[in-house]
């Protein structure tokens, strides 16, 4: 893993969480640690900012891992491939 | 929407905001929602609009709700907040999934098979194969039978009126003369 690991045990979990499933990591500055963007990585793709210092660790983490599971393109991602080779 | 109690704190209420106005998740529109007080929430892109997953503690949903969408408006990034994510009109299966029981129990509801009777009739589309039930009539006549818990009826209403409310304001800013005129026409005729 090349990248710097979140500070907080829960957030980096979904972090990785995210990698297995091929969402991509971006640092950023701020308040926000980074952002995750989901594999379908179009305009209309997924993007989460991951805070630095949340106000609750644990929600926070259980609220990004919320949203990776509904990710819409999760199943996707492999027909936009095909489509876009046909066309 | 979900609501946790964790004594002797308030109570930590689920939802989420859907909001427009904002173009690019970028860090100023992160530092703003941050510093307006939604560090509770998390911020993502979906289908093009801000979707904000709070995890609120509160006196009330209401409180949590309405404190929410006001952080958001005091963000001074012109976000708009659509509406709670969360639908009024449902289908026999999701009525089925928020109660946590069987379709054909409800289906056994509705046509009075099972339970007290008198299941509220359908919302909208009585002419399709598929018509929909207002969540809010439904959920009322399930606390009425204690098949529900009173607090997730009224939270319901909460979110309904709620939507409602974003609703009308929004349509208001569009087009204030066919507000004006249908309240009008309305008012006229009672």
């Amino acid at each position: 893993m090349s990248r710097s690991r979140h500070p907080k045990p829960a957030i980096e979990k979904a972090v990785q969480y995210a990698e297995q499933l091929g969402w991509r990591v971006e640092l950023s500055g701020g308040h926000a640690w980074g952002r995750l963007f989901c594999p379908f990585s179009s305009r209309s793709g997924c993007i989460i900012s991951v805070w630095s210092t949340p106000r609750n660790a644990d929600n926070h983490a259980r609220q990004i891992r919320k949203v990776i599971d509904s990710c819409p393109h999760r199943s996707d991602s492999d027909d936009e491939q095909e489509g876009d080779t046909e066309s | 929407m979900k609501t946790s109690t964790n004594p002797p704190c308030e109570p930590e209420h689920d939802f989420a905001l859907i909001v427009g106005g904002v173009g690019e998740q970028t860090q100023h529109v992160e530092d703003a929602l941050f510093n307006a007080g939604c560090d509770d929430a998390t911020l993502s892109i979906q289908y093009g609009l801000l979707y904000m997953e709070f995890s609120r503690s509160a006196p009330s949903l209401e409180d949590a709700i309405i404190g929410a969408i006001n952080d958001v408006r005091n963000a001074g990034i012109r976000a708009e907040v659509l509406r709670v994510d969360e639908c009024d009109l449902v289908t026999p299966s999701e009525i089925a999934r928020r109660i946590g029981r069987t379709r054909q129990l409800i289906h056994q509801y509705m046509n009075g098979t099972r339970g007290p009777g008198g299941f509220p009739p359908p919302e909208c589309h009585l002419t399709d194969n598929a018509p929909l039930w207002a969540w809010c009539a439904v959920s009322y006549w399930l606390v009425q039978n204690d098949l529900l818990r009173p607090e997730e009826g009224w939270n319901a209403e909460v979110v309904e009126a709620i939507n409602n409310f974003l609703e009308s304001e929004r349509q208001r800013q569009r087009y204030p003369e066919l507000v004006d005129e249908i309240a009008r026409g309305l008012t006229m005729h009672t």
